[in-house]
């Protein structure tokens, strides 16, 4: 693997996956999914205390929150990317639109990565350790 | 290129019901009701980190009557979701194709996900509501 195409794959932008590597993937981020989900509905029903800003801010910027937090909203988003990738792939018949979709389908994953990482970003930063 | 010559799959008007089909499309279906989710988990965790009038504008918007009607459905569609995709994964070992196991792993799926739906309803309201 070329430095070029780790940098691209950072970013999402690399060639669509191989079959396979689609497969696997696909596999591997709803193992993480089945743990980290989990988590969060525990956190919802018997961490949290309130969904006032104060609170839900001082619980998201708990460090080990916040990573968790953003690893299950990445993860969530790649998985859901390669499903719907397969769904467009079996319903939309035409080459080009089909193309467009997923082309599409890649930004909105891309940009809810980048919002992902940036609200994070923010939460640590103006929060720090939260001694609950 | 044959574009118009590449056969859709699978035709959903032409099936005859069957448990199988339609708890494998209903994955489908909780999938796209989740994919969507997903954008509102990250305009969460954008609101939170913005906080003052966005925080409070998202989260008034969110508890809206409509959008609490789709957080049913987004719950539900998670816990089958999960649950159907556990199944997934154990027919990726290998275990579970018998017809009568597929059958029966399929009816505990929707079962237990209505069943969680309602658990995890009843403590989130006893909680906060």
């Amino acid at each position: 693997m070329n430095i070029l195409h780790m940098f691209l794959k950072l970013l999402c932008l690399a060639p669509f996956e191989h079959a396979r590597q689609h497969w696997v993937s696909q596999r591997i981020t709803s193992i993480a999914i089945v743990v980290l989900g989990l988590w969060f509905v525990y956190q919802l029903l018997f961490v949290l205390t309130s969904f006032d800003h104060p609170e839900v801010f001082a619980w998201a910027s708990d460090p080990l929150n916040a990573i968790i937090l953003l690893l299950l909203s990445l993860y969530a988003i790649y998985h859901a990317e390669l499903g719907v990738q397969t769904v467009l792939e079996d319903y939309v018949a035409t080459e080009r639109l089909r193309t467009y979709t997923l082309y599409l389908l890649r930004f909105l994953r891309v940009m809810v990565v980048v919002i992902s990482f940036v609200a994070i970003g923010c939460i640590i930063k103006g929060g720090g350790a939260s001694p609950v | 290129m044959n574009d118009k010559k590449q056969p859709l799959s699978p035709h959903l008007s032409i099936y005859r019901w069957q448990i199988t089909s339609t708890l494998s499309i209903l994955h489908r279906l909780s999938g796209l009701v989740l994919f969507l989710a997903a954008f509102d988990f990250a305009i969460w965790l954008g609101s939170i980190a913005l906080g003052g009038d966005t925080y409070v504008g998202v989260r008034s918007f969110f508890s809206t009557n409509i959008l609490v009607i789709i957080w049913v459905l987004v719950s539900l569609s998670f816990f089958y979701h999960f649950l159907n995709g556990i199944r997934h994964l154990l027919w990726d070992l290998g275990k579970g194709f018998e017809e009568s196991q597929v059958k029966l792993t399929g009816l505990l799926v929707v079962f237990l996900s209505v069943i969680l739906t309602a658990l995890f309803w009843y403590c989130l309201l006893t909680r906060f509501g």
